[in-house]
């Protein structure tokens, strides 16, 4: 597979499905033991209403479609800048996607640059925002 | 710490992170991302290491034990170069902004990673709402 540099052109992306017990141990795994994701009782008296994932966790998808699409150079110089825009919440399957916005020549080196998402089963994007990774 | 006590400049760390490999590989387990692993020949996650840092901001300004809700509102990360297991990195946060927007907190923290010679291997941007 070539690395997506056509602008337009989709990244292969995926489908996860992220579950309490992915979360739980994305918990252990980073520390974040922030309540919200783990106390289903704390979780419930919130805005939210029943515990989410982490913000983080949607993001490691995306870091994971770049690392797919762009393997050799993904992790030389690539740079990610996301918003989270709605919580997702366990037993949810989400949709990680990208295509390519435009490309770029700084310093004689070329860019590629990429919108990416991570969309909820609803339609509603849990993460949206943009990702540069060097070409060659 | 008390919420009303931060403010914009305040810096945080340096927290020295040293991952092992065991953590490194619950990382891995719990994203489910075996492709990033291989990209770096079995090095640490760099999200890891952002998500890692993050944590110890979190629990530094007691939002863990004080129970405060919060969303993680966005993220930046720029990596430099790859850490192995086991690698000391020391992260300094600064508090790039702090602002009260109708009762919550918006703030605005920035890392910078470096290795044991001072070299910058990556660094973050991270926004928190916290809604006391």
């Amino acid at each position: 597979m070539s690395a997506p540099s056509t602008v337009g052109q989709s990244l292969n992306g995926f489908r996860r499905t992220v579950t309490q017990d992915r979360v739980t141990a994305y918990a252990y795994a980073s520390g974040d033991h922030n309540p919200i994701h783990l106390d289903k009782d704390f979780a419930e008296s919130t805005r939210f209403g029943q515990r989410i994932a982490h913000g983080m966790l949607s993001l490691a998808f995306v870091w994971e479609m770049l690392s797919l699409n762009y393997p050799s150079t993904w992790h030389k110089g690539g740079t990610v800048k996301t918003r989270f825009t709605s919580p997702v919440v366990p037993s949810e399957e989400v949709s990680v996607s990208g295509s390519v916005k435009r490309i770029r020549t700084i310093d004689g080196d070329r860019f590629v640059e990429c919108d990416v998402a991570v969309t909820r089963p609803n339609g509603e994007n849990a993460l949206t925002g943009s990702a540069t990774v060097p070409l060659a | 710490m008390n919420l009303d006590d931060l403010k914009s400049g305040q810096p945080f760390g340096p927290y020295a992170i040293e991952l092992p490999k065991a953590n490194a590989d619950a990382y891995i387990s719990a994203t489910g991302d075996d492709i990033s692993i291989h990209d770096f020949g079995g090095n640490i996650h760099p999200l890891h290491l952002d998500a890692y840092v993050l944590s110890r901001l979190i629990a530094e300004i007691g939002i863990v034990e004080n129970r405060i809700e919060t969303v993680h509102a966005g993220q930046q990360m720029a990596v430099h170069r790859t850490v192995s297991p086991g690698e000391t990195i020391v992260a300094n946060a600064t508090l790039k902004s702090c602002s009260n927007r109708r009762g919550s907190i918006w703030a605005i923290f920035e890392t910078v990673f470096a290795d044991d010679s001072g070299t910058k291997v990556a660094e973050s941007s991270s926004t928190i709402i916290m809604m006391p």
